[in-house]
């Protein structure tokens, strides 16, 4: 084929079968298909059918056999440990000093040893047979406080539904802020010596999957966490590294282990026993602590 | 005559390829993508197929060309039955194709006959179909298909337009934590962002512009449901997860057949979590939840915006924070490394930032640009209810005053006129924000 037969005979036909297929196609719209059609299909609001059951590796008979047990135990740290040196020693604080680091240093919270054991460690179960979900909610209010610039207590356990009172023991005014997974996020100043939490509280609606940070808009420093949860069987560690879960019916479970925001252990298997308490000892290395 | 039929050749091979409109899809977010892939477009186990947040995505929300009216969300779809629209007929019929009658893609109400207009409310989830038409025209440039604020103009703006797929709208007129009212959103659309790209579509019929009020809640409550359901896995099945049970000593086939387990009641699942969104959504709407000051705006007097001055750099509300002892947007908290509030990790480049990870300025409130709105009640409802998703916290009752609040927004109306005192207490200023 020569250039010439292209040019006399092939030209018109593309130029005529582009311009037709541009107009046909509706390059009008520019691919945003604003101009296209659109169905609409209407989906029923009725729940889809309850295929049941839990999660294998759980399992709570469901006559709930038996008394109720516990699982109790210490977390350790493996080693020499070396306490942390405070983040702002007493009176040296550049932001509200009057109040902030102003009679004691504000402690490093990032690895709390005492006597070998760990503080806050947060021990809770996992998939949990949906039954054990359905426990009722405490009405009292658990109370979250600021006091010397330092969130107490560091590591909140509480329940979905339960109501969280934001106290604030220092004469600043703090502004806690909180930006979870699952639930609705937390942005409100407190008081300066409130200690009613009148006006500033949080429910949480949806259990988290695992603790997420609060902070202070103020005092970057401040740090804390919350988990909320569906169930009440978890602990955090205390101050000496000792807890325990109670009045757990007797079955197979999976709990989580979490300290500062990871996970030491993402599973472990326990069987609880009726009536009897289950030892739960847990030993890591200052490394693994403070990674 | 060769470089003729060379642009003519060229302009045949446009014809072919880019004249054929790509069809629109939603994407998905980092969350899902990041899940292993069953988890994302579902498999089998035992024999029985399950779905994955994909299927249940598309199963609930449908595709930019098919959509789904999903009963259970609290959306004016029109025509359609649900708990939106309490009057429509109950058995309408399941598949309604848009073609022939009227067709609410294309409809224009300036150009519509009365007639046009009756038969146009006839086709079930005409409010959805013409909310989308008028989304693609006007909103996805800069929004996205998916509204996650990343449409191809996106790159060039600053700020960035909002990703709605967390369900959080800055200016609301709804307590703290609350979602956004339909009338918010309303606002925000006919009046515009002021000092930002978010033009006002004042010339739009109040029908159109509550049509993509619809659309976009749509969007948001799609994103929200994403999200759920991705953080539901994520916390046991993300790469992260993953590899840390593995190396925890336990199998990754285990693993992957407890996540079969789990993805079997997926559908269940998203049915809980599209329940709890809807309540949020229609919580907002509740009269409730409204931020209605208890006292009408305290008279512009002097004495008002001094005391208003004193709110604004007392400890209690702590302004200057951010916004600095003369309202320039630059208070010392600009220049602070702060943590990223859902990771607890610093973030590496100094200043606020919002929930969506962008750098964020206190306003500069010098300048009358007020974002929220202008009105007297618009910065009333900032103060009360704060910029939702980003730094602004909100000032409950117990903090300030009806009284106090009113003050305060007399003082910051006339800081760009400079007519209150000045600065009662020092501070230097760095760079004004802009």
């Amino acid at each position: 084929m020569n250039r010439k037969t292209f040019a006399s005979i092939g030209l018109p036909v593309t130029l005529l079968v582009g311009m037709g297929l541009f107009v046909a196609a509706g390059c009008v719209d520019g691919g945003s298909g604003a101009k296209s059609d659109v169905s609409v299909t209407v989906k029923s609001a009725d729940s889809p059918d309850s295929t049941g059951g839990d999660i294998a590796g759980t399992s709570v008979p469901p006559e709930a056999k038996g008394e109720p047990g516990s699982l109790a135990g210490k977390v350790t740290v493996t080693g020499s440990f070396s306490p942390l040196a405070p983040l702002i020693a007493k009176g040296t604080s550049e932001k509200d000093g009057m109040y902030c680091a102003a009679d004691m240093d504000i402690p490093n919270e990032k690895l709390v040893v005492k006597d070998g054991g760990v503080a806050n460690v947060v021990i809770y179960m996992d998939k949990v047979p949906k039954p054990l979900t359905r426990l009722p909610a405490p009405e009292k209010p658990i109370v979250f406080d600021q006091e010397n610039c330092t969130f107490k207590p560091r590591v909140l356990l509480c329940r979905t539904g339960q109501q969280v009172r934001i106290w604030n023991s220092d004469g600043a005014v703090h502004n806690t802020l909180t930006r979870p997974k699952k639930n609705t996020g937390f942005n409100s100043s407190v008081n300066p010596m409130d200690r009613t939490g009148d006006n500033a509280q949080i429910v949480y609606k949806k259990p988290e999957s695992q603790p997420f940070e609060v902070a202070c808009s103020f005092h970057g420093w401040m740090k804390a966490y919350h988990l909320p949860l569906d169930h009440p069987f978890a602990a955090v560690t205390a101050a000496d590294g000792t807890f325990e879960i109670k009045d757990i019916p007797p079955g197979k479970y999976r709990f989580k282990i979490w300290h500062e925001g990871k996970f030491l252990s993402r599973r472990v298997d326990i069987e609880i026993k009726s009536g009897a308490k289950t030892p739960l000892d847990l030993s890591y290395s200052s490394e693994q602590l403070l990674k | 005559m060769c470089r003729a039929i060379q642009f003519f050749a060229l302009v045949g091979v446009f014809a072919f390829v880019g004249c054929d409109a790509p069809q629109s899809t939603f994407v998905y977010n980092a969350q899902t993508e990041g899940l292993p892939q069953i988890a994302q477009t579902g498999g089998t186990r035992d024999g029985k197929k399950f779905k994955g947040i994909k299927n249940v995505l598309e199963d609930s929300f449908g595709t930019p060309h098919e959509l789904v009216a999903w009963e259970k969300l609290p959306i004016n779809y029109g025509g359609i039955g649900g708990s939106a629209d309490e009057d429509a007929a109950e058995d309408e019929p399941a598949e309604v194709s848009t073609e022939g009658v009227v067709d609410p893609a294309s409809f224009s109400f300036a150009d519509a006959s009365d007639e046009q207009l009756a038969a146009y409310k006839e086709v079930p989830g005409y409010h959805l179909a013409a909310g989308r038409a008028l989304y693609m025209e006007h909103c996805l440039h800069c929004h996205g298909t998916s509204g996650d604020g990343a449409g191809p103009t996106a790159e060039y703006l600053n700020p960035l337009p909002r990703d709605y797929r967390n369900g959080v709208f800055k200016f609301t007129s709804t307590n703290e934590g609350k979602n956004a009212t339909r009338a918010d959103l309303a606002r925000v659309i006919k009046m515009g962002i002021a000092g930002t790209y978010m033009p006002s579509f004042m010339l739009l019929e109040d029908e159109e512009v509550d049509q993509i009020v619809e659309y976009v809640r749509w969007l948001s409550m799609r994103g929200q449901l994403e999200n759920a359901l991705g953080a539901e896995l994520a916390g046991n099945y993300s790469d992260k997860a993953m590899s840390e049970r593995v190396e925890g000593g336990e199998k990754r086939s285990e693993i992957m057949g407890e996540l079969r387990e789990e993805l079997a009641l997926l559908p269940e699942t998203a049915d809980g979590l599209a329940g709890d969104i809807a309540d949020a959504w229609i919580e907002a709407e509740d009269p409730e939840t409204q931020i209605v000051p208890s006292i009408p705006h305290v008279e512009d007097t002097e004495a008002s915006r001094q005391r208003g001055r004193a709110v604004y750099i007392s400890a209690a509300a702590k302004c200057t924070n951010c916004h600095g002892a003369q309202g320039l947007g630059n208070g010392k908290q600009t220049e602070e490394f702060e943590a990223n509030a859902a990771t607890g990790e610093k973030w590496p480049e100094k200043g606020l930032h919002d929930m969506w990870g962008h750098i964020i300025k206190p306003r500069n409130l010098s300048r009358g640009i007020y974002r929220g709105g202008r009105r007297p009640i618009d910065i009333f409802r900032r103060v009360r209810a704060g910029v939702k998703g980003s730094g602004m916290p909100a000032f409950s009752t117990g903090v300030l005053s009806d009284q106090q609040v009113w003050d305060l927004v007399n003082y910051v109306k006339s800081i760009p006129f400079g007519t209150t005192a000045p600065a009662a207490v020092e501070q230097k200023p760095s760079e004004p924000a802009g």
